[in-house]
């Protein structure tokens, strides 16, 4: 059996698409036209560009340092209790993330095509699936997620595409100013910078010289696609974005009847649902990953158990609905998500900076 | 406890078996039970709302009703009831069905006319809010009780493949070039110059115009011996598909067009797909005192915005491509003449003035209602935000803002 | 040479009848020449007579000159004389040997007379062809044998023996090409083969747990086929055929679940019409283990993705059903389950009978007598014809359909991804002999996929697979 052996570029470079992509296609749309109006553009361009400076960063830091992990680093550097507490953060930070997905998506499958209230049939579907995809091991994981792929792709293109078709009128653009678009783009940075998971792998990744520009063409490939179905969406909706909760679901709801199909939106749950098992089988993944550099002598099933009593524990009891959920991505999260946009970058240069200067490093 | 380690170690080294097993004992012994959706769902495909007394609103769901058939015909029933507000009906409705009421398969809301006296907003935001019911969902005003109307519409659905929603489809891409749902609805809430535009459709009685089926269970009704109820049974209504919309300010009715009205206003909007021009008593070289129609096909539309002295203008460049599909003239045309099939200068200009006109008349209803029917603020704003503010800012009323636009129209005809 | 050694031929020959238990097919016979006794043993029901007649011990009886063992040996006229040690006596008799002792001699003469009661190569049922070679292995290892060394006129096929299994000491040969195979896979089949611990193989599947490195999997591990024409492309490819005496199956590794989109008829045929074919096989199997559970998961939990017009059917067919829609289609797929096991069994003659009953039964009394709805009979028909676009998997897809169909109904469309997602993750922890079970689609292997998938001409098929570490990957002339 495959247990975390190494993963390729290509595999790699899937990740990249499945979480830059996943994240930003439900809620985001609508919550950013409410904060920015159709303004809400550039706040993606903003965190877009923060987030291809992560993978930049990565690329050269994985071309100084092609067999070592980022943990390893940090506690060659930094120290044990450095390591403990960035890897700490960083658990908390997988954890919160996991909360978030299933709480959007929850809600949004609850509305759409579940009708019960019975939360357990999420827990039940969800749970053995992402903790079988963290158990396996990062090869399983990538070559499972590239089988999928193209399927994933296909949909996606299919959906933006097909957004398009819908799109009647122009927004109203000159609606917010620069402050609004930034203090928007900060509001809404938790769902930015979980390209971090390069950083948690890095020594799992097979990297040959050249092998960045297709990191960077997949992240660009998504970035593309949300930033399409965005201004698909604003120029669908206009004054109504707001109204419109499930961004990529409901620019597909513009087209009526599709040749005696019906409604052809469900396409979109079906990629929702691809999207989101991968996004949480990933999160988690890094969430072992975390645990295991934060308590390395117990096994990884501890990890995936600790995980699954505090998930349910935190879902069932303290955020169920819309709003909170919402929140709690807004006021809790953008504090976390210094780990992705100031420590790790921060670490990674100045392990470049030692390097450069040419400091004795263990390889 | 050597043999709780060995089962903890078989747990740990199978658990997807161990979790499939669970699964299936426990959801699959419900599922054993459970029955098909359909049962607990009375699936809704339209929704009438009327206004009752006090405060009371009554509601109307033409509902499927599934029944035992070889030859895919369709049932449906049209329910009533009434609440305080449409949740309170809805449950209502639930209960005179024996089941849960299902929006997921609505394709048309049909509203009173008296819910647009005031702002319909406030009385339809259950529709909203209810995630199952798409915003895409076609909306329709009429004068009649919304609940005769699901009647007659009942009969088509039935009876024919003849929808009433598709009547209104038919409006949306022949007769208004636009679309009249929910959506386009609460998009001219939230627009900067709140203007709606939702699609009228009345019910008549039967020796007029419009359409209807005749069922089976109206036939022996009308075939009858007579009395009270059979009478009423009688009655048949007719759908008239005028090609109307109403016209909305903030949620509120303003006005209603008809047909010609909304074919002029088209005429500043572009993109419609049918519509013919007459122009009469037309002589040139080829026809004396004739009337001549002319069938468009293409409404290309180039809208150009300047400001000139802090006023905007607003140059509207048509080219439309007609045909003559029909001439009418005492004395017999000769058919061999080839000028015949051409469009002369003469009819051009006739044709030019006639659109002249009609824009020009499009441009009076919209500064008499205050109305932006063709999303002007939009288009100036994009081009010229600071020049639009500071005009908007000088103004008394920001919605009359219409009434000082200079619009400087200009088509150009073109033979298909 | 001390006399001392040499044999008493009748005792000896009492020995080994002992040894074989005094079977009644123990036959022996003894010739006297002078002072020279020659004492032949086999197993008549094994042994053709007549070579035993004539080219054995008239050859022998008519020897003019002094009888020793040499002379004997030589004039003896059989392909395989070998001398052997005495305690392979009863191996070789069992093998369909006549032994030749001598009262003047100390050594054993061994002849290969078996008698091949073989049937001879003919189209195998399992996978009939349109166009290209019928020819089929049988139980007879040698004729196998012959079959593959018809294919391959050089010195690269390596044939090795082994004999495997306690009581039946089958005779197992595993077939490779040297300049193309990995070494390594060659050497641990050895191992694994050397390893078997059994009591008799009877069929070649008895020893595909022994070869898998996941025995109780569902999923099948070890490549199967009938046909020569299959194994020689194999080899080609750098994979390892085990024939096994007694069986026509032979056994290939390593095996991809791509092998299993792939049909004889597809190298024989034009290659944009097989590539149609492949992705209608594809299409097929994923309907078939989906098929009927994304139904009932439509039925149970998601009504509204239904369009109006098919869900006015599917409830108009199912108002007067008194089943639950789990328990009706559960019904229907196990019903057709029985007939498919029944027309397995059943003799030609009663199986169209068998076959009217049962369409009748399910397809139209069943209907009408509102016990069953039509859309399910559809879904599950279509669910079990589909099925047989990949027949070698049949078992596998069938077992799948039921747990989907399951998932489906617990937990809907949720479920059913999650499923999908669970039984891809699992298939790629399987790697057997260094080579992954979904190569080349997971990991993606671009040159592997233009005959995955996609089947280009045979021209441009210019390499081996690279899902398998072959030691020579291009395609030449040598």
């Amino acid at each position: 059996m495959a247990r975390d052996k190494s993963i390729n570029i290509w595999q790699t470079g899937i990740f990249i698409f499945i979480i830059i992509f996943a994240n930003k296609v439900l809620l985001l749309p609508s919550l950013l036209y409410r904060d920015a109006n159709v303004e809400g553009i550039f706040c993606y361009l903003i965190l877009f560009l923060l987030e291809i400076g992560l993978i930049f960063l990565f690329i050269v830091l994985k071309s100084k340092f092609p067999n070592v992990s980022f943990a390893s680093l940090v506690k060659e550097k930094f120290g044990i209790v450095t390591l403990k507490i960035i890897y700490f953060l960083l658990i908390i930070f997988f954890l919160c993330k996991l909360i978030l997905i299933y709480n959007v998506t929850y809600i949004f499958f609850k509305d759409l095509i579940y009708k019960e209230n019975d939360t357990i049939i999420f827990l039940v579907c969800f749970l053995p699936i992402i903790n079988y995809l963290a158990f396996v091991g990062l090869r399983v994981l990538g070559r499972t997620c590239q089988l999928f792929f193209p399927l994933i792709l296909i949909i996606a293109l299919f959906c933006v595409i097909i957004s398009f078709i819908g799109i009647s009128s122009t927004p109203l653009f000159y609606q917010s100013n620069v402050s609004e678009v930034l203090i928007s783009s900060l509001k809404h940075i938790s769902s930015f910078g979980d390209v971090i998971f390069l950083y948690l792998f890095m020594d799992k990744i097979d990297y040959k010289k050249g092998d960045g520009k297709k990191l960077v063409f997949f992240a660009l490939s998504a970035m593309i696609l949300i930033i399409l179905m965005a201004i698909a969406f604003y120029f669908s909706y206009t004054y109504t974005s707001f109204m419109h909760q499930y961004a990529i679901f409901e620019v597909m709801g513009n087209i009526k009847d599709y040749g005696g199909l019906g409604r052809i939106d469900v396409i979109a749950v079906i990629l929702i649902i691809f999207l989101t098992y991968f996004q949480m089988g990933i999160y988690l993944k890094c969430f072992t990953e975390s645990f295991n550099v934060l308590l390395p002598k117990l096994h990884k099933q501890y990890a995936l158990i600790t995980f699954d009593i505090l998930f349910v524990i935190i879902v069932e009891l303290i955020i169920r609905n819309l709003e909170r959920t919402i929140l709690y991505g807004e006021s809790i999260l953008p504090y976390l998500s210094i780990i992705s946009f100031v420590i790790i970058p921060l670490c990674s240069i100045i392990f470049l900076i030692i390097k450069r200067r040419g400091e004795k490093w263990k390889d | 406890m050597e043999r709780l380690k060995a089962y903890l170690k078989l747990i740990f080294k199978t658990p997807m078996v161990i979790v499939f097993i669970l699964i299936s004992i426990i959801y699959g012994g419900i599922a054993l039970g459970k029955d098909a959706e359909i049962d607990d769902y009375a699936v809704v495909t339209a929704i009438g709302l009327d206004k009752g007394e006090e405060d009371v609103v009554e509601i109307s769901l033409l509902t499927f009703v599934p029944i035992v058939t070889q030859n895919f015909s369709e049932q449906y029933e049209v329910v009533k009831s009434s609440g305080k507000s449409i949740s309170e009906a809805m449950d209502f409705a639930g209960l005179h069905l024996g089941r849960q009421v299902g929006l997921s398969h609505v394709k048309m809301v049909v509203v009173n006319e008296d819910f647009f006296t005031n702002d319909a907003t406030t009385e339809m935001d259950y529709l909203t809010r209810n995630a199952n019911l798409a915003l895409s969902t076609t909306l329709v005003c009429t004068d009649a009780s919304a609940f005769d109307f699901l009647s007659a519409v009942k009969e088509f659905n039935t009876a024919s493949s003849i929808k009433a929603d598709d009547l209104v489809e038919f409006n949306e891409d022949y007769v208004y070039s636009t679309e009249s749902t929910f959506e386009t609805f609460y998009k001219g809430i939230y627009s900067p110059t709140n203007t709606e535009l939702v699609s009228f459709i009345t019910l008549t009685s039967e020796d007029k115009e419009g359409i209807s089926i005749q069922t089976a269970a109206q036939n022996s009704a009308g075939g009858g011996s007579g009395g009270g109820q059979s009478g009423q049974e009688q009655e048949k209504k007719k759908i008239l598909n005028d090609g109307q919309a109403i016209l909305c300010k903030d949620g509120k009715e303003v006005y209603k067009l008809d047909k010609e009205e909304m074919k002029h206003l088209n005429f500043l909007k572009g993109d419609f797909k049918s519509g013919s021009i007459i122009i009469e008593n037309f002589s040139d070289n080829v026809f004396t005192n004739a009337e001549l129609t002319f069938e468009i096909f293409e409404n290309k539309l180039n809208t150009q915005v300047a400001f000139e002295n802090g006023i905007p203008v607003v140059y509207i460049n048509s080219k439309i491509f007609l045909k003559l599909s029909e001439a009418k003239q005492t004395e017999r045309l000769i058919n061999e003449n080839v000028d015949f099939k051409n469009i002369s200068n003469e009819a051009i200009k006739a044709i030019e003035f006639k659109i002249k006109e009609y824009m020009q008349d499009g441009i009076r209803i919209m500064r008499e209602n205050k109305a932006d029917i063709i999303n002007l603020y939009t288009t100036i704003y994009n081009k010229f935000p600071k020049e639009m503010s500071e005009f908007l800012d000088r103004l008394e009323d920001r919605d009359d803002f219409l009434n000082f636009v200079v619009f400087k129209v200009a088509p150009q005809i073109y033979s298909y | 040479m001390s006399s001392m050694n040499f044999f008493n031929v009748e005792k000896e020959i009492k020995n080994i009848k002992k040894e074989l238990h005094f079977s009644f097919d123990v036959a022996d016979r003894t010739l006297k020449k002078g002072s020279v006794t020659i004492g032949f043993i086999y197993l008549k029901s094994f042994t053709d007579n007549l070579i035993f007649s004539t080219a054995i011990y008239q050859p022998i009886s008519d020897l003019n000159e002094e009888i020793s063992f040499s002379s004997v040996k030589n004039i003896v006229q059989a392909n395989d004389v070998k001398e052997i040690k005495k305690e392979e006596i009863v191996d070789n008799i069992l093998k369909g040997a006549v032994i030749i002792l001598m009262n003047n001699s100390d050594k054993i003469l061994s002849v290969d007379i078996q008698k091949f009661n073989a049937r001879a190569p003919s189209e195998p049922p399992t996978t009939p062809v349109i166009q290209g070679p019928r020819e089929g292995f049988t139980e007879d290892i040698k004729t196998n044998l012959g079959l593959l060394r018809k294919r391959f006129y050089s010195s690269d096929l390596v044939l090795k023996n082994f004999d495997v299994g306690k009581r039946t000491k089958t005779q197992i040969v595993i077939a490779y090409l040297d300049s193309v195979v990995d070494k390594k896979i060659v050497k641990e089949i050895e191992k694994k083969l050397k390893k078997i611990d059994i009591d008799g193989v009877v069929d070649s599947y008895y020893l595909v747990p022994y070869l898998s490195n996941n025995p109780n999997s569902l999923f099948k591990q070890v490549g199967n086929t009938e046909k020569p024409d299959i194994v020689c492309a194999k080899l080609l490819e750098g994979r390892v055929a085990i024939l096994v005496d007694n069986t026509p199956i032979v056994l290939t590794i390593p095996f991809v679940l791509l092998e299993e989109l792939q049909n004889t008829n597809d190298y024989y045929t034009n290659y944009l019409y097989s590539t149609l074919l492949r992705f209608i096989r594809a299409v097929g199997g994923f309907f078939a283990v989906l098929g009927p559970g994304l139904y009932i998961a439509l039925q149970l939990f998601h009504y509204n993705i239904l369009p109006l017009k098919y869900l006015i059917t599917i409830a108009d067919s199912t108002q007067q059903i008194p089943f639950t829609p789990f328990i009706e289609i559960l019904f229907i797929s196990l019903l057709f389950q029985i007939l498919y096991e029944v027309s397995l069994r059943l003799p030609s003659y009663l199986g169209l009978a068998t076959s009217i009953v049962g369409a009748l039964i399910l397809g139209d009394t069943g209907v009408k007598a509102g016990l069953i709805s039509p859309p399910a009979v559809i879904v599950v028909a279509i669910a079990k014809i589909a099925l047989y676009t990949i027949p070698e998997q049949a078992a596998q897809i069938t077992v799948l359909q039921f747990v989907f169909l399951l998932i489906g109904a617990s937990l809907g469309l949720l479920g059913l991804i999650g499923g999908l997602i669970y039984v891809i993750s699992y298939l790629n922890t399987i790697e057997n002999f260094g080579t992954p079970y979904l190569a080349p689609f997971s990991p993606f292997i671009l040159k592997d996929n233009k005959d995955g998938l996609l089947r280009v001409p045979i021209t441009s098929m210019k390499d081996r697979p690279y899902s398998f570490n072959n030691t020579d990957h291009k395609r030449k002339g040598e």
